[in-house]
């Protein structure tokens, strides 16, 4: 249990003590009664890339001293420059990120030597800067000290401390990978996830891989199409291109209107309100267009059927699998089947469908993060960075190489237990006609997911 | 979580910047063309700043939440401000309006023509002709001329030239004709694969003959489709003496080539439908920026009206394809198009609010107003007769509406038609679309449900979707009925604070409006 308050400000270099955690004198004392720390709210913004919860302003005031009235001016020059380095780090410049610390009298979870910590973005919003002086500033010359400074900045609003991490095993790309961590956490915590094995190789035959990521296992839904053959609606065996069960649902349009698929039934989070649904298609023909819609059976049986928003499949010139996400639904019940229409603008060619994913995006640690192109490199782990403590933005990389990406890869989760699956398609043999990424001979790609959530909280303890 | 991420091109090759966390005042629009404007603001240094501002390139902006696409489009302007920059992008419509077009795809305008003499053509005499090209091409020999093949020959030309560096070549041509001349005359249409610009500054090359018809001595009339080779800049009405050289002595008008129902195509197929337009735009876009439109027209349908006249002269695509929307299409009543351009930058040309979607909100703020300003419940028609001289056809009222307004708000209504039935039909729509004021309105809401009552986020809404208003008292209004459901015509989102702001379309015209616009529209 931490005797003391502990509170400092600082670069990693340079320091501000406010409090040393053992009760000890320094020269930027606390005025009683002058601050406590802000609880940080949920963000208003939908916009991504710092976690849910909103940005806090800080305000306290300090008796800055020194051993001479010179060397308490010189400290309180040093505080200001820290607050001017952290906007200047916030705007982009290259300097370290200026760290909170903090650790409050009594508390167990941190200590003098594990302090909460949150990065500081600079002055308040309007203020014309983080550091004012009293009126009374003049008296530094006959007392050493200069009393009342006003310290005001912003800073991100979760306390982050500890780090838990943990890995999977080894799980086969589009299969359901589980990483089990010590406990869950008191909010949403930002998370950094690694991939092992994810490959580029020559040729550009591998397909950038497309993450899906959530805390709950219901969250997320995995099923082979073929299981909902009926009509013309076939399943067709397509194991040479290591289709997930062996076979695919291939859609032979026999006219161009729209023809439904089986409803397959779901078992999905009871609370999923919004639905990603993600397909791996191929479209077999250069002149025929499909359009493929989403359908979810909601409410209690025979229930009412919900339609999503058509997805448009163009004629390929060179036809491949490739993974999209083709709808986000919003529901107002519990879907228990979702089945695809399927239209084409010619009674001709076919369309070939192999997995259905659906991942529950209302749970706000589901994320679905789509990897751009990346440069050819050997196997290497792919490596989503949330850079709370150290970034303004989060960052992927494979390799240490920073790669594109297409979503926010700033993950957060709460629960103990993390749930993901890697969808990529083609090989390592010149193949991008396989549906599930898999090595030479015929191994499929197994990664090993590794989750580190930096444990965080909205109350400092 | 919404994210913001620039790329270095329409590609995605590399991601520059994520602003997600960083961007503040965010908006994004869009409108009936799609993807509008995007604004924010991000706070930088000023390296950092200069940094963005020098960008090579045009830099692909995509917004996305959850793997969808929000918005797209290419950051144009970047402005430098103290604190950082100020960015705003815009959709990839702008695209449309990047190059001009210049095309002749059908005409049948015979102010076009003109009389070619022999700085044209050695052959032309237009001296020994009488010309006349008032609805019609004429050309009769004068009384007195000389007349002959004998060098120098002598021939009376009617000619055409598509534009100047036009991207189009003559394809076919219809017309009737009327040939009266004995034998030895003849008559010839002759196309040309070239042609000197400018017109009459030189000699052009050789013609093909297309079509041919020699004098009887009676009056021969016909009609014919001809499909010209597909290099043919040039064509030529040309009337002769096939003979060695003679004075004519017959009476100017005796003897005369007439050609009337004419019409010139750059295309082969029977009609000129707008899709056939807007492929050869995109095609044309693509061809010169091939990274800001995308070649796929499989989003063009077409709206089977027979575009008569179609001649397109250093127009941005964006603006032929604003006049092509205004056109209709066959289906009765007419239904209003839109083009535009959202996802994969792929243009659209599609009937209006044909991909939209349902939405249901519940307003907690509406405010009403009205003004007389629009308001004609009383109309009459001002048509021609065949003389080109007004007539105003008798005037239609509305008694209810002059009753519940206390007032007769009288409109003229101009309609390019000498049939007084057909001007009558006009007015009578043009009075049933402004009797009723419709109220101007602004809505607040800020939830987005569809109409199973899921919720969607806000900025789903897009323009060309239909809001209901769910929480509006039963009808106790006319206006309130024209409030309660509307079609949207532009969305702003504001994703710092989730809101959203709909601008409502105006009211849909009429079916025998979008008629009238259509018949009368003659697009050049």
């Amino acid at each position: 249990m931490a005797t003391n308050q502990y509170l400092t400000i600082s670069d990693g270099t340079t320091s501000v003590t406010i409090a040393d955690g053992a009760g000890g004198a320094t020269n930027y004392r606390l005025l009683r009664g002058t601050w406590a720390p802000q609880v940080a709210g949920l963000r208003r913004s939908q916009l991504g890339g710092a976690g849910q919860y909103d940005d806090v302003i800080e305000e306290m005031q300090l008796i800055v001293s020194g051993t001479t009235s010179e060397a308490a001016l010189t400290n309180v020059q040093t505080l200001n420059v820290l607050m001017e380095q952290a906007e200047l780090w916030y705007r982009g410049d290259p300097v370290s990120p200026v760290l909170l610390s903090y650790s409050p009298r009594g508390a167990s979870t941190s200590g003098t030597a594990s302090p909460l910590q949150a990065v500081i973005l600079g002055r308040a919003d309007g203020d014309s800067s983080a550091v004012t002086l009293p009126d009374v500033f003049e008296d530094v010359g006959q007392f050493k000290y200069v009393a009342n400074v006003t310290v005001r900045f912003k800073r991100r609003g979760l306390w982050l401390h500890a780090t838990d991490a943990a890995s999977s095993s080894a799980t086969t790309n589009g299969d359901l990978a589980t990483i089990i961590l010590a406990a869950a956490a008191n909010a949403q915590c930002p998370t950094e996830l690694s991939l092992s094995n994810i490959f580029s190789d020559t040729g550009a035959t591998i397909m950038p891989p497309t993450i899906c990521i959530t805390d709950f296992a219901s969250d997320i839904w995995i099923r082979d199409a073929e299981a909902l053959a009926t009509g013309s609606f076939a399943g067709t065996a397509d194991s040479a291109n290591y289709a997930r069960g062996g076979s695919v649902l291939r859609y032979t349009p026999p006219d161009t209107d729209g023809r439904q698929t089986l409803g397959g039934t779901i078992s999905i989070t009871a609370s999923a309100r919004n639905i990603a649904v993600l397909i791996n298609y191929r479209n077999n023909s250069t002149t025929t267009n499909f359009t493929v819609t989403p359908v979810m059976t909601c409410g209690t049986a025979p229930g009412y059927s919900v339609s999503g928003n058509p997805f448009y499949i163009e004629a390929a010139a060179t036809a491949y699998p490739q993974w999209r996400v083709i709808d986000v639904m919003g529901l107002v019940s519990t879907p228990y089947t979702v089945s695809l229409l399927v239209q084409a603008d010619a009674a001709t060619g076919s369309l070939d469908i192999d997995t259905i994913v659906l991942v529950n995006v209302s749970n706000p640690a589901s994320a679905i993060v789509q990897i751009g192109s990346y440069p050819t490199i050997d196997a290497g782990t792919l490596t989503l960075y949330h850079n709370a403590l150290s970034g303004r933005n989060p960052t992927v990389a494979v390799a240490g190489i920073p790669m594109p990406y297409y979503s926010n890869p700033y993950l957060t989760s709460r629960a103990g237990r993390l749930y993901g699956v890697v969808l990529q398609t083609g090989s390592r043999t010149d193949n991008l006609n396989n549906w599930r990424a898999h090595d030479v001979g015929s191994d499929l790609y197994s990664n090993t997911w590794t989750a580190t959530r930096t444990n965080g909280y909205l109350v400092p303890r | 979580m919404i994210s913001i991420l620039v790329f270095s091109d329409s590609g995605k090759t590399q991601l520059l910047y994520d602003f997600s966390n960083q961007a503040q005042d965010v908006t994004f629009s869009t409108n009936e063309h799609g993807f509008a404007v995007l604004s924010f603001f991000v706070p930088l240094s000023f390296i950092e700043s200069f940094k963005v501002y020098n960008r090579a390139g045009l830099p692909h902006v995509h917004i996305s939440d959850r793997g969808t696409t929000c918005w797209e489009g290419r950051l144009e302007d970047v402005s430098i401000v103290n604190g950082g920059v100020r960015l705003a992008a815009f959709g990839y419509q702008r695209a449309m309006g990047d190059v001009p077009y210049t095309a002749m795809w059908s005409t049948s305008s015979y102010a076009d023509w003109f009389v070619m003499d022999n700085r044209m053509s050695a052959e032309s005499n237009p001296d020994q002709f009488s010309f006349d090209n008032n609805n019609r091409l004429y050309i009769s020999p004068q009384e007195g001329s000389t007349q002959g093949v004998t060098a120098p020959a002598r021939g009376g030309r009617w000619g055409f030239v598509t534009p100047h560096s036009g991207l189009r070549n003559i394809s076919a041509i219809t017309f009737s004709y009327e040939f009266s001349a004995p034998s030895n005359w003849r008559g010839a249409l002759q196309s040309w694969g070239s042609v000197y610009y400018p017109v009459g500054g030189s000699v052009w090359g050789s013609p093909t003959t297309e079509w041919t018809v020699s004098g009887s001595g009676t009056l021969q009339t016909g009609g014919t489709t001809l499909s010209i080779a597909g290099t043919a800049v040039g064509l030529n009405y040309l009337l002769y003496y096939n003979a060695g050289t003679a004075i004519y002595g017959s009476a100017t008008g005796t003897d005369y080539l007439k050609i009337t129902n004419l019409r010139l195509k750059s295309t082969t197929s029977g009609s000129v439908f707008a899709d056939e337009i807007v492929d050869n735009l995109i095609a044309y876009v693509n061809g010169i920026n091939s990274d800001q439109i995308s070649a796929r027209a499989t989003l063009v349908e077409s709206p089977g009206v027979d575009l008569i006249e179609a001649v397109y002269l250093d127009l941005p695509p964006s603006e032929i394809l604003n006049e092509l929307i205004q056109v209709g299409d066959n289906e009765d009543p007419p239904r209003q198009w839109e083009w535009g351009v959202y996802e994969d930058r792929q243009l659209f040309f599609r009937p209006r609010g044909s991909a939209g979607r349902s939405w249901y909100v519940d307003a907690s703020l509406v405010e009403v107003n009205r003004s007389l300003d629009e308001l004609e419940n009383s109309v009459y028609s001002v048509y021609s007769d065949e003389s080109g001289r007004d007539l105003r056809g008798g005037v239609r009222s509305d008694a209810p509406s002059i009753a519940r307004y206390g007032v007769t708000r009288r409109r003229g209504l101009s309609v390019n038609t000498t049939s007084s039935a057909t001007a009558t039909t006009y007015a009578l729509a043009r009075l049933d679309d402004r009797k009723d004021i419709t109220p101007r309105s602004s809505v607040i809401f800020d939830r987005l449900y569809d109409s199973t009552g899921g919720l969607w986020p806000l900025w789903m809404c897009r323009s060309g979707d239909t809001i209901t208003i769910r929480n509006l008292p039963p009808s106790i209004s006319t206006a309130l009925d024209k409030i309660r459901t509307f079609r949207v015509a532009e969305t702003e989102y504001n994703a710092n604070d989730n809101t959203l702001n709909v601008t409502p379309e105006a009211p849909i015209p009429s079916l025998q409006t979008v008629d009238a616009r259509r018949n009368t529209w003659r697009i050049k």
